[in-house]
């Protein structure tokens, strides 16, 4: 009997636990909404809420928050290819009223892949859903301008190499023309390119992977990298602790910001607590440049605490892309070029009325 | 941008007596396209890279760091 009555509330137990994570729903939500999230242009805010069925949800809960960014394309790449197929972040975060929030750029078009895993008590529920970013329109209507420049170009030089056939004069002018053109574009680019290069790559940002603070009190505020050397396509650890001098093991509130400092750009933000006043984040820095990391922190529960502000520069490796995406992207606008200079040319021939000779006149030089 | 027109005259001085077939015009042609579009839209020398990095990022398929 007594062993039915040991079975009967352990399963009465198993079952509150149950109804519990029955009860609780987890919601990501942005803002702004994803369809008008601008890749590389601004951050947007990733929303965690756990919520229950009859109400919203007070109380703390630990997080667990892992983001990949979207597979790499068959054919086109996007501005950061091996950023593509890899992991962007994992971390873990207590936030009270169970809502976090991340402030995130999205570096890249795409389906990004981000699994949420939400704890509070005995309940636990797990999230794995798809963000669907779309390519910013400018991007879009800039890249419809090279194509229309392509093929101008090319249709340029084919009507140009069309009449050039049936005309020794033109024969001889048609080809320094197209050149002297070429020329042109190149020394307009070359001349350009005598521009400062990244702050990064000239040394003037000092760059460290570990930092410490202290306070007035004796109070100390750590944070390093792991590693030293931050790459792009792989993911980097920051760790951070807060330790008081008199007291010990209570809640800190952390609020941790990366800026690109290429473009002077929040790229992530959030705020959470720890419990032990320890974190560890990993991240993935998307961009080969100088970037600030700010972390400042104070107790949780002592609001009129002055935060004790930690920052760091740090470095991250850039990788230059495979030269097969290269090779590729380039054989693609040269082919557009190519096709729109025959048609031209056969269009210009057709419409002359006339065979194409085999050579446009005189001995080959 | 004196040199650049002083260049472009030399050149087209040059060329005047140069008679190639039209095949030999394309292909050259395509060549020298070749060369420009990488220099501007892959190269990764510092200089070439830093100026032309945002309209890379702006042209949507142009794999940059």
């Amino acid at each position: 009997m007594r062993q039915f009555a040991i079975l009967f509330v352990g399963m009465c137990i198993a079952c509150a636990g149950l109804f519990a994570a029955d009860e609780l729903d987890l919601e990501i939500r942005s803002d702004p909404p994803v369809e008008a999230i601008k890749p590389n242009v601004d951050a947007a805010k990733l929303i965690f809420q756990l919520v229950k069925k009859d109400g919203s949800f007070t109380g703390s809960a630990q997080f667990h928050i892992e983001m990949y960014s979207p597979p790499k394309n068959t054919f086109f790449s996007t501005g950061f290819p091996i950023v593509e197929g890899t992991q962007l972040l994992c971390g873990d975060f207590t936030a009270e009223n169970g809502r976090l929030e991340l402030a995130y750029l999205f570096p890249i078009r795409g389906a990004y892949r981000i699994k949420a895993t939400a704890q509070t008590g005995s309940a636990k529920i797990e999230l794995d859903q798809n963000f669907q970013i779309r390519e910013e329109p400018e991007v879009v209507r800039y890249f419809s301008v090279l194509m229309a420049l392509l093929v101008s170009f090319g249709a340029v030089s084919g009507i140009v190499l069309g009449r050039s056939a049936f005309s020794r004069a033109s024969a001889q002018c048609s080809t320094a023309a197209i050149l002297a053109f070429l020329l042109l574009a190149a020394g307009t680019g070359q001349s350009a390119s005598a521009h400062e290069g990244h702050p990064q790559a000239d040394g003037e940002i000092k760059t460290t992977d570990r930092v410490e603070a202290v306070s007035a009190r004796g109070d100390r505020l750590e944070m390093r990298l792991i590693p030293e050397l931050a790459t792009v396509g792989q993911m980097a650890a920051l760790e951070g602790v807060f330790i008081r001098k008199e007291k010990t093991g209570e809640a800190v509130l952390f609020t941790l910001s990366f800026v690109n400092l290429d473009h002077n750009k929040e790229i992530f933000r959030t705020e959470f607590q720890s419990p032990d006043g320890k974190f560890r984040l990993q991240h993935q820095f998307v961009d080969g440049a100088a970037h600030r990391i700010e972390l400042s922190a104070r107790p949780a529960m002592e609001h009129t605490f002055i935060p004790l502000i930690a920052e760091m520069n740090i470095a991250v490796h850039a990788i230059h892309p495979p030269t097969r995406i290269v090779m590729r992207t380039l054989a693609f606008m040269l082919g557009v070029v190519a096709l729109s200079m025959g048609l031209a040319f056969a269009v210009t021939v057709k419409l002359s009325g006339r065979a194409v000779p085999a050579s446009s006149g005189g001995p080959q030089g | 941008m004196e040199p650049v027109f002083k260049y472009a005259r030399k050149h087209i001085r040059l060329t005047r007596t140069l008679n190639l077939s039209t095949t030999r015009k394309a292909v050259v042609l395509l060549a020298i396209a070749g060369v420009v579009i990488y220099a501007v839209l892959f190269s990764t020398t510092p200089a070439v890279h830093d100026y032309f990095h945002e309209l890379r990022h702006k042209l949507m398929i142009i794999p940059c760091h």
